[in-house]
């Protein structure tokens, strides 16, 4: 396979993400255009002399080429062959290839950030205590362990504060050990190993 | 040991063969200890106690189990019920038969006792899932094994509490079953230690 028939296979599609097509891939061969992206991408904006129109058009192109090229972690040689078709300059092309790859892994992160999510777990405090007497029973000797949960979810941070007892710690720590264990697996290495 | 008034009051007529002969005194204590540890009034359907006056059945069911609930709170000993009983006119029969129930019913209602009260919720049990995440709609090529831990909560006011549920990585459940490791190894110096002090 060729590069150009690699490049029209995994093509970024000329779509900003806005419904619009707009003219990012087809028909901008103009060598201005490039010198305004050039200029975008070293942030010269001072000595464009274009309207707002283009140079958002031109923002919102190369964030739409950024996003999807980090979110479907193409490689290098993809992102190239996906570009090459536009027909920039090889200094715009190396450029963007740049870009791309020192701003994917921050993309990359923010866009984790807006995944669907459960409360996940920040971090654990303990403190061991013995009641010795309540209301309803006297000379009592009952060990509990308290235990503050701290969970993030979505900016908000919540406690927990939770109470058991030492025989249910064992039990907690037969779980947790268990399915810790559990990705050291055959089963789990295998499809790991095959995912990837 | 002390009892109210009108626990006392209940006594005295448990005590008083005329109105508590053998057999209906031995039904009601079994009913008393019923009531309280199996939450079960079918006791007092016995049919030793049907010819006893609902009222005066009524205060001896409500003395006898307050002097169990009260036996129970003050972990008295033996000596200790005797004396109380005796200060009611029971004879040491009665006494003794009052003694052989409750020594075969004192660990469960300790259990009972000490169940009563506020606390935090209590965990209960835990369930966990692991799965690998491949991709979402936001991101593809994730790659990365990801755990839903859930503990399984008690309220003690109320029983049953939603569950309290937290995704977490493998190194993050790495460092909280160290934590929950120390903790137990915490408990376990402690429980020694306090085994240690009740001993002396």
């Amino acid at each position: 396979m060729t590069a150009k028939e690699r490049a029209s296979q995994r093509q970024i599609p000329p779509d900003c993400g806005n419904g619009e097509h707009h003219s990012f891939a087809a028909g901008w061969y103009m060598p201005t255009f490039e010198q305004i992206l050039l200029q975008i991408c070293t942030f010269q904006l001072g000595k464009l002399n274009v309207g707002v129109d283009t140079i958002q058009h031109g923002v919102e192109g190369l964030t739409y080429l950024l996003t999807e090229s980090s979110k479907l972690m193409i490689s290098e040689t993809d992102f190239q062959d996906s570009i090459r078709v536009l027909g920039f300059s090889d200094e715009l092309n190396k450029l963007l290839l740049q870009l791309y790859l020192d701003s994917r892994k921050e993309i990359r992160s923010v866009l984790s950030e807006l995944a669907p999510k459960l409360p996940s777990y920040h971090s654990l405090e303990w403190r061991l205590d013995v009641q010795l007497a309540s209301r309803s029973l006297r000379q009592q000797i009952k060990p509990a362990v308290t235990i503050k949960l701290h969970l993030h979810q979505n900016e908000d941070q919540t406690a927990q504060v939770l109470q058991t007892d030492p025989s249910t710690l064992l039990h907690l720590i037969q779980q947790l050990e268990q399915a810790l264990g559990e990705m050291k697996t055959n089963h789990c290495r295998r499809i790991v190993r095959n995912m990837k | 040991m002390e009892l109210s008034a009108y626990a006392q009051g209940g006594w005295r007529l448990l005590g008083d063969p005329r109105r508590f002969p053998r057999r209906p005194y031995a039904a009601l204590l079994r009913a008393a200890f019923r009531s309280l540890l199996d939450h079960s009034h079918a006791g007092l359907d016995d049919p030793d106690l049907k010819d006893i006056d609902p009222t005066v059945l009524k205060h001896c069911h409500a003395a006898a189990a307050t002097c169990i609930l009260e036996a129970g709170k003050q972990k008295a000993d033996i000596s200790a019920i005797s004396t109380c009983l005796e200060d009611c006119k029971l004879d040491r029969e009665r006494i003794e038969q009052f003694c052989t129930e409750y020594q075969k019913n004192k660990d469960a209602l300790e259990i009972l006792l000490g169940s009563i009260g506020r606390s935090p919720l209590h965990i209960t049990d835990v369930s966990w899932r692991l799965e690998y995440q491949i991709k979402s709609n936001q991101l593809h090529k994730t790659y990365q094994p990801s755990y839903l831990v859930t503990l399984n909560v008690e309220n003690s006011d109320s029983g049953s509490h939603p569950d309290v549920s937290f995704s977490c990585t493998m190194e993050q459940l790495q460092v909280l079953l160290s934590f929950v490791i120390f903790s137990m190894l915490g408990s376990s110096c402690g429980c020694n230690f306090l085994t240690t002090c009740q001993s002396k």
